[in-house]
Order: structure tokens, then sequence, then C-alpha cells
């Protein structure tokens, strides 16, 4: 980690920081809101190359893949995933 | 006029609104390259790359304001766009907001020795018998975007885990996740272990999760329930407020 007394050119502006603040807090937000819209049509564990990212067992998931790739999601998002999840089954 | 950096104009092709573009173009045009280089990293999800950029920008002598919004949140910026638009979806948002953290990792000793304290410091975790974690990173990339030091226990956690943390840790917000009815009585277990061990008045407890209520969370004794991470992001503020003013 930077140790802050290394470099004295790091004048840090507190009021400016708390405006960085608000603007991601803002980003979040919208992340949020939509995270809300979007996991009633799909399953909020598959990326954007279809490839499931739960830690969980779930009958959707596609095993044949070599060891180090994620499952694939044969989940057909008009189902409700979550009666899929194997909860038991820890990956 | 184009970005220098060719991946990051690769990435700005995907903002689509023109008035948007422009925008988010204007944060880049007078930004150095390693700023943009930092953004394309966070975009990409590259934590390991964010943490050395960040470190070494910092050495170079960019300060941590500079760092903080011309790379880290330019880039979450332009990953809020791809979301928003379904060109990326939650687990992406979830790898840059870990990648975010990399680099605040070296703005945070810059942080605490200009004085800014972290709003508050909060305990995280699934309880026992769950393994779901993506409403949990969800509220906690958003707590530690709002200034909260958050301590992520991930899943499965145990209430002694729970008391453990909260004791080690010195927090005085506890949040807890569940997603199954068949485990969201673990939240009501770790409460009243909370009041066992006579540290119940200590720590404010937030619960959250889809099968959830708040008629639910009244009855298992917690002191909030956040439907999503917007209201378990407002709950801790308020949590935070209230302890300092008592």
């Amino acid at each position: 980690m930077t140790d802050p007394q290394e470099n004295e050119l790091h004048e840090f502006d507190i009021p400016k920081y708390h405006s960085s603040l608000k603007k991601l807090d803002e980003i979040f937000r919208n992340i949020s809101s939509k995270v809300n819209e979007a996991s009633l049509s799909r399953c909020p564990y598959k990326n954007a190359d279809d490839r499931c990212t739960a830690k969980f067992g779930c009958r959707n998931q596609d095993r044949k893949v070599t060891k180090s790739e994620l499952f694939i999601c044969l989940g057909s998002d008009k189902l409700n995933y979550q009666s899929a999840w194997n909860l038991q089954e820890s990956i | 006029m184009p970005v220098e950096n060719e991946e990051l104009e690769a990435q700005l092709a995907f903002v689509t609104n023109p008035q948007e573009q422009q925008h988010i173009r204007s944060l880049w045009d007078t930004a150095d390259p390693l700023m943009q280089q930092i953004s394309v990293s966070l975009i990409k999800g590259k934590n390991e790359e964010v943490y050395q950029l960040t470190e070494k920008a910092l050495k170079d002598g960019f300060s941590a304001n500079t760092v903080l919004d011309d790379g880290l949140i330019a880039g979450m910026a332009i990953v809020g766009v791809k979301f928003r638009d379904n060109l990326i979806f939650v687990p992406e948002v979830l790898v840059a907001a870990r990648a975010m953290k990399a680099g605040m990792e070296h703005i945070e000793p810059i942080l605490s020795a200009s004085g800014v304290e972290p709003i508050g410091k909060v305990i995280m975790g699934t309880v026992k018998g769950d393994l779901h974690d993506i409403g949990k990173n969800l509220c906690i990339m958003m707590l530690r975007g709002a200034g909260f030091d958050v301590i992520d226990l991930g899943v499965d956690t145990s209430s002694e885990e729970f008391i453990e943390a909260v004791e080690e840790n010195d927090a005085t917000i506890l949040g807890m996740s569940a997603l199954l009815t068949t485990t969201m009585p673990n939240m009501g277990k770790t409460i009243d272990a909370f009041e066992e061990v006579e540290m119940r008045d200590f720590v404010k407890i937030m619960v959250g999760g889809a099968p959830l209520t708040q008629e639910f969370s009244d009855d298992m004794g917690a002191d909030g329930y956040g439907k999503d991470a917007i209201s378990c992001v407002d709950l801790a503020k308020s949590f935070a407020t209230e302890s300092k003013t008592t």
C-alpha cells in the first residue's frame, strides 16, 4: 500500500473528495435500481458470456467445460431460475 | 477528438447516447494516459492491474483526488452505462467493483492521513447455510462507495463468526443477508446470540434478502430492513448518524 508520508506531493482536497463520493454514490444508485429490474428477467449470477458465476449448484449449469472455465448457463431466463438452484452443493 | 488510449476509445463506443458520450469523453480529454489506463483496467475488472497502476500514479505524484476522479470513478461511470444498456451484467459490475476496491487500498491511507475517517464500520455476511452472495456484494459495493469501512465475512457465516467480527473490529453496524426461507431464521438466531453475549446494545443490526419483509425483520428484533442495496446504504447512514449524535 502507498505510504502517505512517502509522497509530499499528495495534497488531498477533502471537499473535492466528498463531491467524488457523491458522484460514485449516484453511479451505484443507478446500478442498484437497474439490478432490481434486471433480476426479474435474468439470473444475477449469469455473466455477459452466459456463464454461471454462482458458487453453488444449479440445474441450469452445463458442466462440460474445462477445469478453469465457468459453467455454461443453460437457463432460458423465462423460467424462475431460483427453483433450479441447489443450495446444498458448494462449488 | 478521440481519447489517447485506444482501448478506452473502444469502450466509449459502447456509450451510444451522443450527449452522454460527449460528457464522458470530456472527463478524459485532459486526463493523463495513466488515468485512462486505470479506467480501462477497472472497466475490464483487472484488479491487480488497477492495484499496480494506482500505486504507480500516486508514486508519480498524481494526487489521490485525480486518481479517484479521472481513473477510478471515470471507469466506473462507463461500467454503469454498459450495465444500464445490458452490455454487461451483475457479475461484471461486481468484478469492476472489486477492481475499484483494489485501487482504493492505496487511496485509503491518504484519506486517513488527511483526517477523513470512514463514516462507520460495517460487518457484512450471508447467514449460516446460505451460499448466496450477490445481494450482499452489491450492498458492500454501495456501502464502500458511500465511505463506509466494510468487513466482508462472505457466505455461510455462523453467529459466532458475526459476534467475533463485531468484537474484533469494534464495528457498530452489522448486516446479514439470506435468500432462502430455510436460512432466514438464522438471522433471528444470530440476533439472539448477540443478546446472550450482552452485545446487542452495541451494534445496530440490519437484515436483507429476497424472502424477507419488514414484518419478519421486526419480529426477529432487527433494527432495520433493507429491501435492496439502496435501502441498505441509507439504513447504514442513518445508523451512523444516530451513533454520532448519541
